[in-house]
């Protein structure tokens, strides 16, 4: 099998040669191996010793931003595409991202638990307050249930009452399903009289431990929104379990951990969130909101690899606006020098792309609305998190195909986990993710074909023939009648046949007797456009030599 | 990818869920098994899933590496300037030096420091010195500061100060303050709106207008106090009162368009140079301010409604024979915002009087106008007289949540009586700024103002530009 591969490797690396070499083919010069997609990678070899953690430097952050994006136009870096993906141009399965939805049945009730169901400290009180928070923002403490478990409590803004807890929670949900490690994230109610401080709490005072004490506590109490009976609401964010490395460096690799291969700002899952991030404004994507955490295998404790999170959904679904009254989050960088630059130059004239927002003014949403949202104009705060920032459009394609899978059912359950109080947040914040996740799949599928699900299936007749699903017509997205043109080509670029199809009503669509090329292991590339004009996908196909059946071992997305 | 499936259609119901919805979410467990090192033991290690036979990258062209090439031209100096910064905020956020420095000169809970200063002012030089500062002792957020200094504006400065915060009941604020200050490079033009020119004569400024660019020092020993009381309705009262003893000579000072004051003037006939003056001040100030953000979209500390109307009238006591006198003044602030972002209107409208006349009240206690508050655009004090108007509008739009720019124009003059206020002969400034704010507030302000009568000011601030020195404060 390996000298198999090899030999195909050889040849048809010295085709693609030929093949790229002035040639005007429009196969072009992308070859895969004729093997199966990956559809999961080993970066759980054992790291026996703990990586050292990265603490956030938030001033060198902030101005690197600015220095970094200055110093690549200076160095003239190329665009790259994504790395990390399979040969169908998927993401397989690593410590940094699952496949979940779409993949696996993944019912709303599992959606609403999150990732680790049952764990929520609010039927395990009262809580021993053991410090307060460190770091961020806003106010917090950290607590232990009474089953010894530690989770951070924190708490809404009073002017903004259920927005961040509600959107943790919420935020959390979706990315999980999604397919990102996150948190164990909940909104829980409690009393006062629920927070006992344990005899050893401190507060950090510059470095230094004071103890804790009760009217420390009332303070931080004092900023909290609390309802009219004294009930506290808060979010209790578990503890991620392992040693804490810190937050996920924006480019480049962790020396220490062998695992870690692929440049940050490279990887498809880190990119490809950006498409997520936009769905749901999730703007505070920051090297402080993702964390590494160095664990124990599952089934081995003797082994220890680092495990991606994506964490701190607080200040999405427009919580950045309605918290720090940041209307311009999404749509502006927290100093955006271009749009800054154009407001200067005409005096204010120019009209930012934020100034439309509205506040729905429901309890508990933030400035969160589809109106007036562009998916392709989506911005993180701060221009410090490069994977965003490099992200191209077939990482937001990858992305939107995963957000579009949610179905209204999974976003209610989302949604439903953040116990929203007022009788209208939940049917707008639902109503409002679904019309964003619409629109961010359908701007990206106009951009990117949207041909997907392609696989070499068995006709009625008994031969094969090529199958695809038109996502944006399997979902709805776009009404105009569409067809197909199907061109096949060998590798050396010799059209072989021009095929027709059209959809059926889900949207997939099946040629058969798409012709076999004479090449190796009949190695043929099928060019698939679709009438609405757009980019075309080339699928490549070969004969498996184990078994003799043709098999689809490449997508090429242009 | 998707497991889709399937040639049969599904009747749609719901054109937000997908056709096939039904047929693809078959029953499953609802507990995620994690996945181990067990599982994927056999899979490639990252970078190798991708299947590919050729090259992932294909690396720079030969146009892309030219064109590198040559921006390292521009690419030397910018990581020459760039280079130093990072590495200062590297050391600091990795080491928070400053945090450490800060401990070495305040107590654990900041409550009591002692600390030195170093401040740079345009046309004064450099001003190093100490100052200490005691706060929320009594728990009423109450501060007591000290200051002392030399060089730049002053050749020495000491000043103690006591405002006792929230310690006093109810809406009542108080403080204390004495003050040393040895000057020696003061600006005097004379007095009315006269235009600069070279010193042929000695002067008599009280009857020419011409200014000359001089300087002069002054010694000034003060000590007041003010009782502040917040009232319903946005309104406020603050009593003050003052006793001060000011002395004054020539300047061994020069700038480079400066004359020697007694070149210039006749210095017997500037009131109060030759003796000095020591007097009691006192005055209630009446003020309704709404002045605010005006929405909770736009920066902290970033006005952009409301109104400030202010009103004064004191008592300058002169001890010892010396004259006794009226000030009065008014100040109206009016902010419009026109359109988010924000984009602000900004109006001021200020006038300051006093009722000795040109040859009895000591040339320091006249109104006066120049410098960064009023009349920007030219020199500190620039013009001074018995009466003094000025009017400022200012236009500011936001270009991020936290900057803003502004254009602004001022226009003023001094009189040498109510009946010969006038609007001839304005003299006009005019200029551009940027403005940093924070969570808390506005953090900085940058200023380049000219005037119609030329030259170049850049201001640094950390104050809204509007926000007026008390009377104590600048006499």
């Amino acid at each position: 099998m390996h000298v198999s591969i090899f030999g195909s490797m050889l040849w048809i690396a010295t085709l693609a040669a030929v093949a790229g070499c002035g040639s005007s083919s429009p196969v072009g010069p992308v070859r895969f191996a004729n093997a199966p997609p990956v559809w999961r990678v080993n970066d759980r070899l054992d790291v026996p010793k703990a990586p050292k953690e990265e603490p956030y430097m938030l001033r060198y952050y902030h101005f690197d931003a600015y220095y970094d994006a200055a110093a690549r136009q200076l160095r003239l870096e190329r665009e790259r595409r994504a790395l990390g993906v399979n040969s169908l141009d998927e993401v397989p399965d690593s410590t940094w991202f699952t496949n979940r939805i779409g993949v696996r049945a993944l019912t709303p009730t599992e959606v609403h638990r999150g990732s680790q169901p049952g764990e929520s400290p609010e039927s395990h009180r009262p809580w021993t307050i053991k410090s307060s928070k460190i770091g961020g923002t806003t106010p917090g403490l950290i607590c232990e249930d009474k089953r010894g478990k530690k989770f951070l409590l924190k708490f809404d803004q009073r002017h903004a009452p259920e927005v961040e807890t509600s959107a943790s929670v919420i935020g959390g949900r979706l990315a999980w399903a999604a397919g990102y490690n996150v948190p164990s994230d909940h909104v829980v109610y409690f009393k006062r009289e629920d927070l006992v401080i344990d005899g050893s709490a401190y507060v950090k005072v510059r470095d230094k431990k004071v103890p804790l004490t009760t009217k420390d506590v009332d303070t931080m109490l004092a900023q909290a929104a609390i309802e009219k009976d004294g009930t506290i609401r808060g979010l209790a964010s578990l503890y991620i379990d392992g040693k804490p490395l810190g937050g996920v460096e924006r480019d480049g690799v962790r020396d220490d951990d062998p695992n870690d291969k692929i440049p940050h700002q490279h990887r498809r899952d880190q990119r490809g969130f950006a498409a997520f991030a936009a769905w749901l404004g999730h703007n505070d994507l920051k090297f402080d909101n993702t964390f590494d955490a160095w664990q124990e295998d599952p089934a081995d404790p003797k082994r220890h690899y680092v495990v991606h999170y994506q964490m701190d959904f607080g200040k999405a679904l427009g919580g950045m606006a309605r918290i720090n009254g940041r209307l311009s989050a999404d749509y502006t960088y927290r100093f955006d020098i271009g749009e800054a630059f154009a407001s200067l130059l005409t005096f204010g004239l120019h009209r930012q792309p934020w100034e439309p927002r509205v506040d729905p003014e429901i309890k508990g949403i933030g400035v969160f609305s589809a109106n007036h949202y562009d998916p392709g104009g989506f911005k993180p705060n701060n221009m410090g998190h490069l994977p965003a920032l490099l992200a191209d459009r077939f990482d937001y394609f990858w992305g939107s195909k995963i957000l579009i899978r949610f179905t209204r059912a999974q976003i209610a359950a989302a949604v439903d986990a953040g116990r929203l109080t007022d009788p209208r947040a939940k049917p707008y914040l639902v109503d409002t993710l679904i019309a964003r996740q619409r629109m961010t799949a359908r701007y990206w599928f106009r951009r990117v074909s949207p041909i997907d699900a392609v696989a070499i299936e068995q006709a009625a007749s008994g031969g094969p023939q090529l199958c695809f699903t038109d996502l944006a017509l399997h979902h709805n997205l776009e009404t105009a009648q569409t067809s197909y043109t199907i061109d096949a080509y060998s590798v050396g670029g010799k059209r072989l046949a021009t095929l027709k199809s059209v959809p059926n009503a889900v949207g997939r669509s099946c040629v058969a007797d798409v012709p076999v090329a004479n090449d190796r292991d009949n190695y043929t590339v099928v060019r698939i456009k679709h009438s609405r004009g757009g980019p075309p996908v080339m699928v490549h196909i070969a004969t498996d030599p184990a078994t003799g059946q043709r098999r689809v071992i490449g997508l090429e997305r242009r | 990818m998707i497991a889709l499936c399937g040639s049969t259609a599904t009747a749609i119901a719901d054109p937000e869920t997908p056709a096939s919805e039904a047929s693809e979410t078959p029953a499953a467990p609802e507990t995620e098994v994690p996945i181990t090192a067990a599982d994927v033991a056999a899979a490639p290690p990252p970078g190798a899933e991708h299947g590919r036979l050729d090259p992932l990258d294909r690396g720079d062209g030969i146009a892309r590496r030219i064109g590198r090439g040559l921006l390292w031209i521009p690419r030397l100096p910018f990581e020459i300037i760039a280079q130093p910064i990072r590495g200062t905020l590297y050391l600091q956020d990795r080491y928070d030096i400053v945090g450490k420095l800060t401990g070495v000169f305040f107590t654990t809970d900041r409550k009591a420091g002692v600390f030195p200063t170093a401040l740079f002012e345009t046309g004064f030089g450099l001003n190093v010195g100490a100052r200490a500062m005691f706060k929320d002792i009594f728990g009423g957020q109450e501060k007591l500061k000290m200051r002392v200094g030399f060089g730049g504006q002053f050749q020495r400065v000491a000043k103690i100060e006591l405002d006792t915060g929230n310690l006093l009941p109810g809406p009542v604020t108080a403080g204390v303050e004495a003050r040393y200050e040895l000057r020696n490079r003061d600006h005097f033009y004379g007095y009315g709106n006269g235009d600069l020119e070279m010193a042929t004569l000695p002067i008599d400024p009280l009857v020419d207008d011409t200014a000359v660019s001089t300087r002069f020092g002054m010694r000034v020993l003060r000590v007041a106090s003010h009782l502040r009381i917040e009232l319903p309705s946005n309104l406020a009262v603050t009593l003050t009162g003052a006793v001060a003893k000011k002395t004054y000579k020539t300047s061994d000072y020069l700038g480079r368009s400066d004359t020697p004051l007694e070149e210039a003037y006749d210095v017997e006939r500037i009131p109060g140079f030759r003796d000095g003056t020591k007097f009691l001040y006192t005055e209630a100030e009446l003020a309704w301010g709404t002045r605010r953000a005006a929405s909770f979209y736009d920066p902290p500390g970033m006005r952009g409604a409301g109104n400030l109307v202010l009103v004064y009238a004191g008592r300058q006591h002169g001890f010892d024979e010396e004259a006794k006198f009226f000030r009065g003044g008014a100040e109206l602030q009016h902010y419009i915002r026109l359109a988010r972002g924000p984009r602000v209107l900004e109006l001021r409208a200020y006038g300051e009087l006093v009722t000795g006349s040109r040859d009895e009240v000591p040339f320091t206690e006249l109104p006066r106008l120049g410098g960064r508050k009023v009349l920007r655009g030219y020199e500190v004090d620039r013009f001074r007289d018995r009466v003094a108007t000025v009017a400022q509008a200012a236009y500011m739009w936001g270009l991020s949540y936290d900057v803003a720019a502004s254009i602004f124009v001022d226009a003023g003059r001094v009189h040498s009586s109510l009946e010969t206020i006038s609007t001839a002969d304005l003299r006009v400034g005019y200029g551009v700024a940027l403005e940093i704010y924070s969570s808390q507030g506005m953090l900085v302000r940058t200023e380049l103002a000219s005037s119609i009568d030329g030259g170049l000011f850049a201001y640094i601030a950390f104050d809204p530009a509007f926000d007026t020195r008390s009377r104590v404060e600048r006499y």
